[in-house]
């Protein structure tokens, strides 16, 4: 499991987990169901039409009920697992936010899986943008912030829900490390060196 | 001007006909296949990779609910094809 191997630091608190907006999810699903059975749909229709208003259709399926089966049974075989990966990437892609740190695991395909760790008091210009009708609607939106010293080390994520709280939470979180950091000044340099 | 003799020549199949029941079965064992190389993966990375075992159980279970009577459907229309 992810949380046992993230390996901690001695007192790290886990603040919040946070996923894509489920709207994300959702509206992924539903274009996978439409494909899955729009093809069924289309088909049960033609031949409902043609029986009741006696057309002859293009094939006779008489007999064939089986291989229609076998064939609509695979492709929502393969319909269910393409809703399942959705179901994976959708949930393995996560932020976790601890007071020290924030890991961003972004989960791209099966086996391709990237985990960026960033640290709070390296963190600057935290920035969301909420766009568009549905995001606003929804509350939903892009999250960006950058890692000083490191031009190519920011991290952005899209369709972050709350974004406006979560930009708060990882605030407060950098606040109170900075505080703490001030208080005990060598305590980031021995961290850093166990990471 | 005279015009050659058209000669036909004998049709080649060059596609090897399968019969539809043995087709079907082979289709069938792809599926198959292909079956249990994803649910080695999808469970993989679930046990590997998931924030919350209880979440993790209860995909496990869907995906086994949903996909083992679509399994069994192929296994008996493939009987029936055959």
């Amino acid at each position: 499991m992810l949380l046992e191997t993230l390996d901690l630091e001695e007192g790290e608190d886990i603040l919040t987990v946070v996923r894509k907006h489920w709207l994300i999810l959702v509206s992924q699903l539903f274009g996978i169901v439409v494909t899955a059975i729009m093809p069924i749909a289309l088909l049960n229709i033609y031949l409902g039409l043609s029986e009741a208003y006696n057309i002859e259709t293009l094939f006779d399926t008489t007999g064939y009920t089986p291989h229609l089966t076998f064939i609509t049974t695979i492709w929502l075989l393969f319909s269910t697992f393409s809703g399942f990966i959705v179901w994976t990437h959708y949930f393995l892609d996560l932020w976790v936010i601890t007071d020290r740190r924030i890991i961003a695991v972004e989960q791209i395909h099966f086996f391709n899986r990237s985990v960026a760790i960033f640290r709070l008091e390296r963190l600057q210009d935290i920035e969301y943008s909420i766009k568009g009708l549905i995001g606003t609607f929804f509350n939903f939106g892009t999250i960006s912030a950058q890692n000083a010293g490191h031009n190519d080390a920011n991290f952005r994520s899209t369709g972050m829900p709350n974004p406006d709280q979560l930009q708060a939470t990882i605030q407060k979180a950098m606040d109170g490390r900075l505080a703490e950091l001030n208080n005990r000044p060598n305590l980031s340099s021995s961290e850093s060196a166990g990471e | 001007m005279d015009s050659a003799p058209v000669v036909a020549l004998p049709s080649v199949n060059y596609l090897p006909t399968l019969p539809s029941g043995d087709l079907f079965l082979l289709l069938f064992y792809f599926t198959v296949a292909a079956y249990i190389i994803f649910t080695g993966v999808l469970f993989y990375h679930w046990n590997a990779y998931a924030s919350d075992r209880k979440m993790a159980t209860a995909t496990y279970v869907g995906y086994l609910i949903m996909t083992i009577p679509m399994l069994l459907t192929l296994a008996t229309t493939v009987l029936m094809i055959q």
